[in-house]
């Protein structure tokens, strides 16, 4: 007998159409740099650091493979979740991993996990998420908001698999836009993934730019 | 103590499969473990069949495949249909559906507040299809491990059907197959 692991994922090609066109990406991933570059603005005011956002990454992951392209799923992570509601639905998370959320409590001279802490990172969450969400709702004429945000610590996988479940319902892929906020002359950096559900990509995308 | 399992898989260091959202794996390789790493909401749901040596798991998103809209899905992202997915892949590896035992492990909610009724009722929709559909085919849960707040992980050893489970900070539970006994169902639903 022959001894195998057979593993089947699906296919993003099962899928009826591309959910993006190159022009597309090019469109999102312009609006993403501009307003990545305000949002690391408000992460500098908060923490009276500069802090710069690296040109953000907008990429279009098969769903089984959307965790393991953002870190090793067993890392551990704290998360600031903000769902988006209105025209379209999306989530806006943040994450912290260790030494950065280490840096950042030093920074704001809180002291690391307690309820401070977690009030603190949500409210850096609440300030970028807040003026990057509005910066998108701008560029696209619709109207959209951030929900308060709700902080958890964990695994990567677990957290970053509860807001995919949510937001890849219809599709077997995810739509990330991924950027990472840099504190300048530390090792402190926040990744900020801006996720439209599968249900809102096509509008989102479709309106982009015109106003 | 420890209990890293002793199997020929964890002997001959051979890498784990990770089984990622949606994906469902069967295996008769009795060198293999198959893994998923970072549980939230979705629920992993282990069916082993030991005695014949095949094992496979579905990693199970959400629990209605009638969500997508007719769209096509991966085999193991929606609960209803992953249930007689899984196991007619282990019926094709030569499992007999009459021996097989299923394990369910996941379904946590790890956000608080405004989100947290919405992620916790998706990971217990989860848990209940999953359940349904395995009693429509007779299939016995031997062990349960869902709920509560904290994100999980998953080994299956396909040599010895031994399922383990852990969360980030706690120690690795066995769970099947004489964990079984020893535990009672946890399902820890947060209050």
């Amino acid at each position: 007998m022959n001894y195998e692991v057979d593993i089947d994922v699906g296919a993003v090609t099962d899928q009826p159409e591309s959910p993006l066109t190159d022009e597309q990406r090019e469109g999102l991933a312009e609006v993403a740099k501009t307003i990545s570059e305000e949002a690391a603005d408000s992460f500098s005011k908060i923490i009276g650091r500069t802090a710069k956002a690296k040109v953000p990454l907008l990429e279009v992951l098969p769903l089984s493979e959307a965790v393991e392209s953002l870190g090793g799923p067993a890392d551990q992570v704290t998360a600031a979740w903000l769902p988006v509601v209105g025209q379209i639905e999306a989530s806006v998370l943040l994450l912290f991993d260790d030494a950065s959320e280490q840096a950042i409590c030093d920074l704001l001279e809180v002291e690391r996990y307690g309820e401070l802490a977690n009030s603190a990172l949500g409210e850096i969450a609440n300030i970028i998420g807040t003026r990057y969400v509005n910066g998108i709702s701008a560029s696209c004429g619709m109207t959209f908001e951030p929900e308060p945000p709700e902080v958890a610590s964990g695994m990567l996988g677990a957290v970053l698999g509860t807001v995919l479940a949510m937001s890849t319902v219809m599709t077997n892929y995810a739509v990330l836009v991924d950027t990472v906020l840099k504190v300048d002359k530390t090792d402190c950096t926040v990744r900020f993934l801006f996720i439209p559900s599968d249900s809102s990509v096509e509008a989102l995308i479709s309106s982009l730019g015109t106003q | 103590m420890s209990l890293a399992p002793k199997t020929e898989a964890a002997k001959a260091h051979v890498p784990a499969v990770p089984v990622g959202m949606g994906a469902l794996a069967v295996s008769n390789d009795p060198t293999a473990r198959l893994s998923v790493i970072g549980l939230g909401s979705c629920v992993a749901l282990t069916i082993v069949s030991p005695k014949q040596r095949v094992a496979g798991v579905a990693h199970v998103v959400l629990p209605d495949s009638r969500l997508a809209a007719g769209r096509a899905a991966p085999p193991g992202k929606f609960a209803d249909t992953a249930v007689p997915a899984l196991v007619e892949r282990m019926a094709d590896k030569g499992a007999d559906v009459r021996l097989m035992q299923a394990v369910l492990v996941g379904g946590a909610a790890m956000f608080g507040g405004r989100v947290r009724s919405s992620v916790m009722a998706i990971g217990e929709q989860n848990v209940d299809a999953i359940t349904m559909a395995l009693d429509l085919l007779g299939i016995n849960v031997a062990a349960i491990d869902v709920g509560g707040v904290e994100g999980r992980s998953l080994h299956v050893d396909v040599g010895d059907g031994r399922v383990l489970a852990r969360t980030i900070a706690g120690p690795e539970r066995l769970l099947f197959p004489n964990g079984a006994r020893e535990l009672p169902a946890t399902r820890h639903l947060a209050a």
